[in-house]
């Protein structure tokens, strides 16, 4: 596999006020090359201490990392034109306008003043070039993020936690830029402790808790390895239905007036219910979703509570 | 507005890509975002505001009628002066001559090192010189180097402030990890930040001396005395010296504005560094430095070492104890004494901010 990230036995340990953290325990994980790979886990799990760790902004205790097949941060120099990187939320200075930040950071790479132009307009900005980044909302901060990291062409993007804070139309904005982005053969590694949003958008995830890996690969293939398959039974006796399709072989639970069956095929569900006279007014499949795939996955983790956090944390802030 | 934040073409077309930049390059960037910050308007602001004060309060002391109204004070002054010693005997004179040769002699014994001071033993009797009166022209010269001298803690402190929160504030606002992922290589970094404030001191430097040159030749432009004020010749300043001189306060503010950069870049906060240097003041320069072994201390720690690379040299008060008892002497501290410490100190500050800059995490 053609891999654009990757780490090996990643380690990072925060000393703080005599006590000791460990943000990231030796993980090893790889970012294939083109396309969008989610980088997920709970608050606290070590993903934008990776992300800093990738971009020479903190140092490893031990292990490796190299992108695009060089070692960082020893060799990040060499690689650094061709990635673009917006860690946790954008920050620019705020007394300054959109223009004036671009300006500095295309100056910083020796990127002509013609591109921020063209990075105002590629991003919708271009009418706000003028106005000072303090005044803008977090969703044209995020913009402003995201032409700057255009600036140099990037073949790696790194987002972390994009969509934190963002209202829905904002959300839905980000999640299409990011597959815009893979689409054109970039290679866009978005972490995010929001389960929904990584499913949306990524092709391959990474899945890490306590600082290591859990998981890696297809989202797919993640999927299909989660469990059997279920559908979602109504029927006007969910009582003898239950006492028929367990006399049957089958596996279910009661969820109210209805059944979750496993079942691969539910055709066989409906013939064994249909042969003593019950017949079903719903069948719904239930399909198997990263947050199940998650929940099996760290069930034996220790991740009880931080798993709990991620199946709601729709609505939780904060960094990790 | 297209579904994503992107127009479809957002790559940079064929002749827009990055290149990099060169040291001198990044410093220009850094130099370019150091002017648009408000805190160089504020300093601007204040070095305009600080010259055209004192070049005020020259006019006044300057004016022609101002003049006028000493010297008729002056002229009181001579006439009672002379009827007193008059009144004088010869002999008691002559004896109060030979007590103030002893006490000079002494002071130069005491004074390790230094020569005696020169009491002017022979001109005690002598009416006040119109010089020594503040009857002098308005020379340009001697009002630069005026202004210059008593704004040399000012404007060195503004080059310090500005270079402190030029640093700090990309810290506390979260945007030096931002730039660090345009330029990761630290050293160049942070040593462009460093050269970048350095420079912004000099120029503030170079803006006070050049207001207060400017000043001074509006001073004595306008109150240029006629010829029928029996004024004394003016303590003309040496050109060389002068010219000298206000260098070096230039060079002081621009090691102050590196001084705060090097600071901001150590402690990563504007309100750290005015808090650090407020207690450096007032704990160890104003009292550490007086209280602790007799005074002595003084030549180790940085306004002494400024004062003596800006006035070519200085004198500190350190008590001696001996026979007689306990007196304060005047002790001499060097030009050359005063400019190695600075080299030292600064180099070293230089070297841990750097070192430090390097190592550290950005967060």
């Amino acid at each position: 596999m053609d891999v654009a990230v990757r780490t090996v036995n990643l380690r990072k340990t925060y000393l703080s006020r005599g006590s000791r953290r460990v943000a990231v325990s030796g993980l090893t994980m790889s970012v294939p090359r083109g396309g969008v790979h989610g980088f997920l886990g709970p608050n606290g799990s070590g993903k934008t201490t990776t992300i800093r760790m990738l971009l020479g902004l903190i140092r490893a205790d031990s292990g490796t990392a190299e992108v695009f097949g060089e070692e960082v941060p020893q060799r990040l120099p060499h690689v650094i034109d061709r990635v673009g990187a917006i860690v946790e939320s954008p920050k620019f200075f705020p007394t300054f306008t959109a223009r004036q930040n671009l300006t500095l950071l295309a100056g910083a790479i020796g990127s002509p003043r013609a591109r921020v132009d063209e990075v105002l307009e590629a991003t919708h900005l271009r009418d706000r070039g003028r106005d000072r980044y303090a005044g803008f909302s977090l969703g044209m901060k995020q913009r402003l993020a995201i032409a700057a990291t255009l600036l140099k062409d990037p073949d790696l993007l790194i987002f972390d936690e994009p969509t934190n804070g963002l209202d829905p139309a904002g959300i839905r904005e980000v999640r299409d830029t990011m597959r815009s982005l893979g689409a054109q053969g970039k290679t866009v590694l978005v972490s995010s402790h929001i389960l929904a949003e990584v499913e949306q958008v990524a092709d391959t995830v990474s899945i890490i808790g306590h600082g290591s890996l859990l998981a890696e690969g297809y989202v797919r293939d993640i999927l299909g390895g989660s469990g059997v398959s279920q559908v979602r039974v109504g029927v006007a006796s969910p009582d003898r239905a239950q006492q028929l399709l367990e006399t049957a072989g089958f596996s279910l639970t009661r969820d109210g007036q209805h059944l979750l069956v496993a079942a691969d095929d539910p055709s066989a569900v409906t013939r064994a219910l249909a042969g003593h006279g019950l017949y079903v007014a719903e069948l719904v499949p239930v399909r198997p979703d990263l947050e199940s795939a998650f929940l099996a996955l760290t069930a034996d983790e220790g991740l009880g509570s931080e798993s709990d956090r991620l199946a709601g944390g729709r609505a939780v802030g904060g960094v990790s | 507005m297209s579904g994503t934040l992107l127009t479809p073409d957002s790559r940079p077309r064929a002749g827009v890509r990055p290149t990099g930049t060169s040291f001198v390059g990044l410093v220009g960037v850094e130099l370019r975002r150091l002017w648009w910050r408000r805190m160089a308007k504020v300093v601007l602001v204040a070095v305009v505001a600080f010259v055209g004060v004192s070049a005020y309060a020259a006019y006044q002391q300057t004016r022609p009628e101002a003049l006028a109204e000493r010297i008729d004070d002056y002229s009181s002054i001579v006439a009672e002066t002379t009827r007193q010693n008059a009144s004088i005997p010869a002999d008691e004179k002559a004896a109060q001559i030979e007590a103030c040769q002893r006490d000079q002699a002494a002071s130069g014994a005491d004074a390790s090192g230094g020569g005696p001071g020169d009491f002017r033993c022979e001109q005690m009797f002598d009416p006040p010189s119109p010089a020594a009166f503040g009857i002098v022209a308005a020379e340009r010269t001697a009002i630069t180097s005026s202004i210059v001298e008593s704004g040399v803690w000012i404007f060195g402190f503004l080059a310090f402030i500005l270079g402190a929160s030029f640093v700090a504030a990309e810290f506390a606002a979260g945007s030096m990890g931002n730039w660090l992922t345009f330029e990761p290589r630290r050293l160049r970094v942070g040593t462009s930040k460093l050269v970048a404030a350095g420079i912004g001191g000099l120029a503030v430097g170079a803006l006070g001396v050049g207001l207060a040159a400017l000043g001074a030749t509006l001073v004595t432009t306008v109150n240029r005395p006629g010829a029928d004020l029996p004024i004394a010749e003016a303590p003309i300043v040496p050109g060389d010296t002068a010219g000298q001189s206000l260098l070096r306060v230039v060079v002081i503010v621009a090691l102050g504005g590196l001084g705060g950069a090097v600071i901001g870049l150590l402690l990563r906060s504007t309100a750290g560094v005015i808090g650090l240097v407020v207690g450096w003041l007032v704990l160890v320069e104003g009292f550490i430095a007086n209280a602790f072994a007799e005074g002595r201390l003084q030549p180790w720690f940085l306004r002494t070492n400024i004062q003596g690379f800006v006035s070519d040299g200085t004198t500190y008060f350190a008590t001696r104890c001996g026979a007689d008892g306990c007196q304060s002497v005047s002790m001499p501290h060097s030009y050359t004494a005063s400019w190695t410490y600075l080299i030292v100190v600064t180099v070293l500050g230089v070297a841990a901010a750097l070192a430090t800059f390097r190592a550290r995490d950005v967060t």
